[in-house]
């Protein structure tokens, strides 16, 4: 009976070969497409981790911001705050500071060292163009 | 070609050898599946599948201004793992890398402000787990594990946390409470809160790789953490920063065992500042156990004279007297069973008012006797006194309040009436005080103190409300007009609170000098101070108790270190609140209006 299923010819066809082949690129597509969407899936995956975390992070930094916030409104900070003001102890703003290099501060230093007046504050009309040696303060005008 | 019978018998050798391998395949996996099935899926379950847990926030606690006065904010917890480190410092070692505990240890020192010594010893413990340090922010967390990462550094464990932050330090501490090590509320709001600041912690399935990382992609359930409720409470820190810098001034100059001071809306019985002495600070890890008190609810006193407002509202109450009639005060001593009763400022013939204004014992005695035991048990009953001025029910009350002391009518003893009448054989808390008299105030209803206003969602979207609650009526509203009458005229110059007087507006007030009972017997020198008043007298908007326990210095009288406070208080409150003057305001040296130039105008 086994001897009567054998093909006898053993003919290979081209229409036997390229079904064959057909399926076996099927197969390879089929089995490229999971691995690719499973790898898709992984990736979504660590995306998805990643977002959480930075939504974490993003949640701490406003926590602790709003923490920076009621610390800045409790009364007594606010109130060290209005005592320093009172003082008049304020930070100068940036239009106050006039800024020199650092080589230009110590060029000048060395060069007016010898006729500087002692105790004096140098200012602007006393250097040479470029070579103010001290940031000078400028006193805001009282409000009316 | 056919097989021969060599062949065929090799094929059955081979074939029975593949079949029997076959067999015992089906038989271990058919063990393995249906016999093991159980011990096998719990290993695998224990390898791959975690319960991630997703910790709720805590709600935030916040003032009736909405301003923060309790929130969580994350911190890690920073640990080795001491053997490992080792290990990993070995291989480095072969591999001719030394430097990864000095890189590990000036990291760390950097990060977390420590001695190298003292991290080095740390690393040198038997342990696989020691912590370094507790508390940590999240930014220098993060720059370390940078650091570490950027030096392949590996055996640091960080732990996230939350920890509890109270901006305002020591701030309104006996009313927020403090939360424990587990983030659990054990005192105050905290603890009286819990159920809605806990919120409710959520919980992940995940899957893990044979590295310990989640395979999203297998993520199970997921239900996410509902984040605490914020509590928004009646009390305004505005108010409590003047409540407790006029204290702290006070304090300094009377130096008191303890000192408390109430601030209470009379017309909802609302808190709006509450302050202790001696206090502490929340956010320091160490507190010490005498300062944790809540005195205003916790401690029992003896109130003297500022309970005589219950004996004549009473008395008024039950129309056995009115304000007009007049009482002989024995010039200040009268004898009354077998025990004489003594004024400090003795008088004789003494209306009501009168009474009230020099604080006459022998005239308030009187009066008790008139109005006679069982009536004055009632009464006490009735102001709230022997019971919790918060609530005896189960999960409404403050931790910690009592009920004070008011003993059944069948133990009184002959003396007893009249003990009572001038506030002695009674024990009542601050809180209980300041609600009898805001009752007054307020034309005769007990209000239930009020501290929590609102439940709220993080978007403001109300949960829970609650509204001012009358517990019941205490006098009616002739005999709380005609008390505030006569109070008014106890702070005037003639009166014992003199110096409780603000310009611009009526105060109704009493004030109390109590000597403390040590050791069964009265101290001659040592007293509680305090001060009971309201202003402004026709609607009154505020209701203020300070009282000193065991002042020091010459001054102990109540209207003379408890008013000034009371004063100093009021006033700032009043210009906080905008209150409208109800008297001219007398002009100052400069012309100015005193009141004017409290608000910053001119």
């Amino acid at each position: 009976m086994a001897r009567n299923r054998r093909r006898v010819d053993g003919e290979v066809t081209f229409s036997w070969m390229a079904g064959k082949i057909v399926m076996f690129m099927v197969a390879v597509a089929c089995l490229l497409g999971i691995t690719f969407l499973k790898q898709r899936n992984l990736k979504m995956g660590d995306e998805i981790v990643q977002l959480d975390r930075e939504l974490r992070k993003i949640g701490d930094l406003n926590a602790s911001i709003d923490s920076q916030v009621a610390r800045c409104k409790a009364p007594r900070e606010l109130e060290a705050r209005m005592a320093r003001l009172k003082l008049t102890m304020v930070h100068p703003a940036e239009h106050q500071i006039r800024r020199v290099a650092e080589s230009v501060v110590q060029l000048t230093r060395r060069a007016r060292s010898a006729d500087r007046p002692s105790g004096t504050l140098a200012s602007k009309s006393q250097s040479q163009p470029g070579t103010l040696v001290q940031a000078q303060f400028i006193r805001p005008k009282p409000v009316q | 070609m056919f097989p021969t019978s060599a062949h065929r018998i090799r094929i059955l050798v081979v074939g029975s050898f593949l079949l029997a391998g076959l067999v015992a395949l089906a038989g271990r996996l058919y063990v393995l599946h249906v016999f093991r099935h159980d011990e096998y899926a719990t290993v695998a379950s224990r390898m791959h599948d975690r319960k991630v847990t997703l910790p709720a926030t805590r709600g935030v606690i916040l003032d009736a201004k909405s301003n923060v006065l309790a929130h969580s904010i994350s911190v890690r917890t920073i640990a080795v793992d001491p053997q490992f480190i080792r290990e990993e410092a070995e291989k480095k070692l072969k591999a001719k890398q030394k430097t990864l505990i000095s890189d590990l240890v000036q990291i760390l020192s950097e990060g977390l402000l420590l001695p190298k010594s003292e991290i080095m010893d740390r690393l040198k413990q038997p342990s696989r787990y020691v912590v370094l340090k507790k508390k940590v922010s999240d930014e220098t967390a993060r720059k370390m594990q940078d650091a570490l990462a950027q030096k392949r550094i590996r055996g640091v464990i960080f732990e996230d946390e939350q920890m509890r932050f109270y901006p305002n330090g020591s701030l309104m501490s006996h009313v927020l409470g403090y939360v424990n090590a587990g983030h659990t509320g054990v005192d105050g709001v905290e603890y009286m809160m819990q159920a809605d600041l806990r919120g409710q912690d959520g919980w992940r399935k995940i899957e893990c790789d044979s590295r310990g990382r989640e395979i999203v992609v297998f993520r199970n359930e997921d239900f996410p953490a509902r984040n605490g409720y914020n509590v928004l409470l009646s009390l305004d820190q505005a108010i409590q920063n003047i409540v407790e810098q006029e204290l702290d001034k006070a304090v300094q100059k009377i130096r008191p065992d303890s000192a408390v001071i109430i601030v209470m809306r009379p017309s909802t019985g609302e808190i709006l500042a509450l302050a202790n002495r001696p206090t502490y600070d929340p956010n320091a890890a160490s507190k010490k156990v005498d300062t944790l008190r809540n005195r205003a609810i916790s401690d029992l006193v003896e109130p003297g004279s500022t309970f005589k407002i219950v004996t004549i509202a009473s008395a008024l109450d039950q129309r056995i007297i009115d304000l007009q009639d007049t009482f002989w005060c024995e010039n200040g001593r009268f004898l009354y069973e077998g025990r004489y009763i003594t004024d400090h400022h003795p008088a004789g013939t003494l209306d009501v008012t009168g009474i009230l204004v020099h604080s006459s014992n022998v005239g308030s005695v009187k009066i008790a006797l008139m109005l006679g035991s069982q009536k004055m048990y009632q009464a006490m009953a009735r102001f709230g006194f022997g019971q919790r001025a918060w609530g005896d029910k189960e999960g409404e009350r403050w931790l910690g309040e009592i009920r004070g002391i008011v003993r059944p009518l069948r133990s009184w003893s002959k003396l007893s009436l009249s003990r009572l009448a001038m506030g002695y054989e009674v024990g009542v808390t601050p809180l209980q005080m300041v609600t009898a008299m805001s009752a007054l105030a307020n034309g005769g209803n007990l209000m239930r103190p009020m501290i929590v206003k609102r439940v709220q969602q993080q978007d403001g979207t109300v949960v829970r409300e609650f509204f001012p609650e009358v517990r019941r009526r205490v006098v009616d509203q002739k005999a709380a007009r005609d008390i505030t009458k006569a109070l008014t005229q106890v702070v005037s110059k003639e009166g014992t609170a003199a110096k409780a007087a603000i310009p611009g507006y009526h105060i109704a007030g009493k004030t109390g000098t109590a000597h403390i009972a040590v050791n069964g017997q009265y101290s001659k020198d040592q007293y509680i101070s305090s001060f009971c008043g309201y202003f402004p007298a026709e609607e009154p908007e505020v209701c203020i108790y300070v009282m000193f326990n065991r002042p020091r210095g010459k001054e102990y009288f109540g209207g003379a270190i408890a008013a000034p406070l009371f004063k100093s208080v009021g006033e700032r409150v009043a210009s906080y609140l905008h209150l409208r003057p109800t008297v001219p305001i007398p002009p100052t040296p400069e012309g100015r209006n005193q009141l004017v130039s409290m608000e910053g105008g001119t």
